[in-house]
């Protein structure tokens, strides 16, 4: 199979938590526009690229591109100077953006708003690729996620985000991680792009999110071989507490969920049928 | 008579020629002759160690036995064999009682086989006087811990002959460096003993292997056949003619000898009735008959299954009106090899079938309980059961499951702290705005918003930094990928084994001090372990002044060390190679250490 027949698909989620953007002295409108000029780019280096855009919200996740445009505002004259399907690409998730901030209600009843709908964007994600890849016949379509998240992580989503990263790694799909803002270390992601095959990047001025992407995200799963990437390989692997989130070296684990805790007397834990002692030395 | 004591066994018995009464009570053994003296001529104690001497059943014309004490012996004549097994049960189990250490009688090797049943006091035998119940208990306790900890002892030995790396654990762990007892060593490895144990007591079921002879080629061009006794019952086993004809002609009054039989056997054509070479073969007229016989079993055997089955009842369930139309679907070769009664000549293929069927029988349990039931089925024509065939699993009702319903409080609250969760929302929203304010404010700002992607979206300053920080991340992943793998060729080997032994010995002490902490009798030995550690560590930080002369002086083989000496370079460079390498292990032993520290 030749390299020139691959098409690439770059299914892209784009965590558009608001409360969070606001906290960040990097404007969400910036940062789209660093986006879009990416997926153009992605888009532009070969004919059969495709791209995919999920955005991941406050409580919910939705798709921007591909979907049919519900309302008809969209400006329908030909820009004779622009490439057309840019053209199309960025208007659709443009509005689509905009559909998505209309309806407040529904984040704002969300309880936790710190954290955007990570799972729920990944689960689709991985659908969408499933469906390109049963329907394309020949088989050369060569599809990874890129995730460009603000938010922490949420640990209500702890079980569904593991389930999705075994089953993307099951898949060969790489899920490249760009972190534009967070404070905390984002373990979830972080393993996420380690057992994947892709890459974790942490960015320590978001000023420049367009150069990093381009470095760092823009080669397809062909070229990666080839060439040094940037990325953090450190993974931190050590046994979070799931109560305290602090590593531990001694510890509790619940013989029905597997969960590690650091006492027995942690309240949250209302759940016991046996109790195993774990120790880990801590290398 | 004491007040405690207990008469356990009388009869009558002569020593010396003289006709009297033996007297075995639970403190001794005293006889006293039949003329009425009140006074025990014969008086031992069982307390007194004392041997036991018994002749030979076979051998020896009367019953007798004889006692050897403190330099005496005594011999009694009984009038049965069955007497003398009862005294030395009798014997075997009172002296178990009085004389810890020593359960056991001490045998002579004239004790025939036939007594060797009650050589070892079971501690079952439970004692009929309740005043010595607390005695025997605690005896029965000690043997039965003494008889456990010299099949330890045998399994340890086992196990490390089984195991090269157990076994060099323990030779450095325990022989070597005297780091940790033998026992502190067996008792975390419990379950190591535990497994091997268990395959041990493994039963081993019948051989498969078809029973063959065959022949080792000496030195001279001799070709020695070795005949056991355990290939004699396979043999038996496989070929019942073979064993009919055995008993038939080998004997004390028969013909042939063991040897001559096998002989015979070994040069028929029975024997070799496989092999190519007609040349070497005789025919026997013995084995020929076998071989006949043989075969006619064989063939009966199956017809007698084929006549069986048509007596089989014919499932009414049966469609009988079906043809080969009906069964189209399967594609496969007829077998032709598998039909009886054609021809007497058994091939290899049914051979092994056959003696397959029979090795799965001899094992299996479920063949022989089904066979009876078959049996009885069609002894009492049962009707058939008809019920699994027409019940459909979707018209009965649903059994309640068996699962445990986990009562969790709030599933909400499973994974995430909710205090950490509640100040990290008030976080979120600031002084001045609330979530709503937020959202609404994005909903404007977005309405009709169109990017200008024409105008330059990155500055140049912003640019330069971003490159420059992703080449820089680059450097680091292309160091630790290339350099940072240390080249071990020519790690000198004193470092490396001090290196090894100090691993070895510190994740010894860890798991020693990890397993006896928090445990409330184990204080002492975690204070113990606590100490090593802290030598441990020492012994970590003297690496550093490992210096190569030293080592040379040291070792005894210092010429050969002569020509692995390496340059100073290399071996500073080794030593840091080394600290690296302890590093893990330092962490750990200061994680112990500092828990140690603030547990006391």
């Amino acid at each position: 199979m030749k390299v020139d027949e691959d098409a690439n698909l770059l299914v892209l989620i784009i965590d558009t938590n608001p409360i969070v953007w606001r906290k960040s002295n990097f404007s969400l409108k910036e940062a789209l526009r660093h986006i879009l000029v990416f997926i153009n780019a992605h888009l532009a280096l070969k004919h059969d690229n495709d791209v995919a855009i999920i955005a991941s919200h406050v409580g919910v996740s939705k798709f921007l591109y591909p979907i049919p445009m519900t309302h008809e505002n969209s400006d329908k004259t030909i820009f004779p100077n622009m490439y057309q399907k840019f053209r199309v690409i960025d208007e659709k998730v443009i509005a689509n953006m905009s559909a998505l901030f209309e309806d407040v209600d529904t984040p704002n009843n969300y309880p936790d708003k710190a954290s955007s709908m990570m799972a729920g964007a990944l689960s689709m994600a991985l659908c969408y690729i499933n469906r390109i890849t049963k329907a394309d016949e020949i088989g050369h379509v060569k599809s990874r996620i890129l995730i460009i998240s603000v938010s922490p992580d949420s640990p209500y989503q702890y079980i569904s985000i593991m389930n999705c990263i075994f089953s993307a790694q099951k898949l060969c799909i790489p899920i490249d991680v760009c972190k534009v803002y967070g404070s905390d270390t984002p373990v979830f992601l972080q393993q996420a792009s380690h057992i994947t095959g892709g890459k974790y990047l942490k960015l320590e001025m978001p000023q420049g999110l367009l150069q990093f992407l381009m470095i760092a995200f823009l080669p397809d799963r062909y070229n990666k071989k080839y060439l040094c990437l940037p990325g953090e390989e450190r993974v931190d692997f050590g046994a979070a507490c799931f109560c305290h989130k602090k590593i531990i070296d001694v510890g509790y684990v619940c013989s029905v969920c597997l969960s590690s805790i650091l006492n027995l007397i942690c309240d949250l834990f209302s759940v016991y049928q046996n109790v195993m002692i774990l120790f880990l030395n801590h290398l | 008579m004491e007040v405690n004591e207990q008469k356990r066994f009388e009869t009558s018995a002569s020593y010396l020629k003289k006709p009297g009464r033996l007297t075995i009570t639970s403190k001794r053994l005293y006889w006293s002759p039949n003329n009425g003296e009140k006074q025990p001529i014969v008086n031992i104690l069982h307390s007194a160690p004392s041997k036991f001497f018994v002749g030979k059943e076979k051998v020896a014309q009367e019953p007798k036995f004889k006692i050897s004490t403190g330099g005496s012996d005594y011999t009694f004549s009984l009038s049965g064999w069955d007497r003398i097994q009862k005294i030395q049960e009798e014997l075997t189990t009172v002296k178990g009682r009085s004389a810890a250490p020593s359960p056991v009688a001490p045998r002579s090797a004239a004790a025939s086989p036939a007594h060797q049943r009650s050589s070892a006091p079971s501690p079952a035998s439970g004692s009929s006087s309740p005043a010595l119940r607390n005695g025997p208990q605690k005896v029965t306790n000690k043997t039965g811990a003494s008889l456990r900890n010299s099949d330890k002892h045998k399994l340890c030995m086992q196990l490390l002959l089984r195991d090269k790396n157990l076994s060099e654990q323990h030779r450095t762990l325990v022989l070597k460096e005297r780091c940790v007892t033998e026992d502190e060593f067996w008792e975390l490895r419990q379950d190591l003993l535990r497994d091997h144990e268990l395959q041990m007591k493994q039963k081993k079921g019948r051989s498969s292997v078809i029973p063959n002879i065959r022949p080792i080629t000496e030195e001279g061009g001799e070709t020695k056949i070795n005949i056991t006794p355990q290939l004699v019952q396979e043999i038996f086993d496989e070929y019942p003619r073979v064993k009919i004809a055995y008993e038939q002609n080998v004997g004390d009054n028969k013909p042939l000898g063991h040897k001559e039989f096998w002989k015979r056997y070994v040069q028929s054509r029975f024997n070799d009735r496989n092999r190519t070479n007609g040349s070497s073969v005789v025919n026997d007229d013995l084995f020929e008959k076998c071989w006949l016989e043989t075969e006619e079993d064989i063939n009966q055997e199956k017809e007698h299954r084929d006549h069986g089955r048509k007596r089989i009842k014919i499932s009414n369930l049966r469609d009988l009106s079906a043809t080969k139309e009906d069964h189209m679907e399967i594609e496969l070769e007829k077998d032709i090899t598998m039909r009886s009664g054609h021809g007497k000549i058994l091939s290899l293929i049914r051979r092994s079938n056959r003696h397959g069927e029979k090795i799965l029988e001899a094992s299996s349990s479920k063949t022989r309980i089904s066979k009876e039931k078959a049996k009885q089925n069609n002894q009492e024509h049962q009707n058939e059961d008809y019920m699994p065939y027409i019940t459909i699993d979707d018209l009965n009702d649903e059994k309640p499951e068996n699962a445990i319903r986990l009562e969790i409080h709030d599933q909400r609250e499973y994974f995430a702290s909710q205090k950490l969760e509640q100040g990290r929302d008030v976080e979120m929203t600031d002084s001045q705005n609330s979530p709503i304010d937020i959202l609404n404010e994005f909903k404007t700002d977005f309405v009709d918003w169109k990017p200008n992607l024409t105008v330059s979206l990155i500055s140049d300053k912003y640019a330069r930094k971003a490159t420059k920080k992703c080449n820089e991340l680059i450097k680091t992943k292309q160091h630790y990928a290339r350099e940072a793998i240390p080249n071990l060729e020519n790690f000198p080997s004193p470092i490396e084994k001090e290196v090894h032994l100090l691993h070895l010995l510190g994740n010894e002490y860890l798991r020693h001090f990890w397993a006896s902490w928090n445990s409330k009798d184990k204080t002492e030995k975690n204070k113990k372990m606590i100490e090593k550690l802290r030598g441990a560590l020492t012994r970590i930080n003297k690496i550093k002044k490992m210096s190569q002369d030293e080592e040379a002086l040291d070792s005894s083989q210092s010429s050969q060390n002569t020509d692995t000496r390496v340059n100073e370079l290399e071996w500073s460079k080794a030593i840091t190679l080394a600290e690296q390498m302890l590093k893990p292990l330092r962490d750990a032993i200061e994680i112990a250490l500092t828990r140690g520290r603030s547990h006391n």
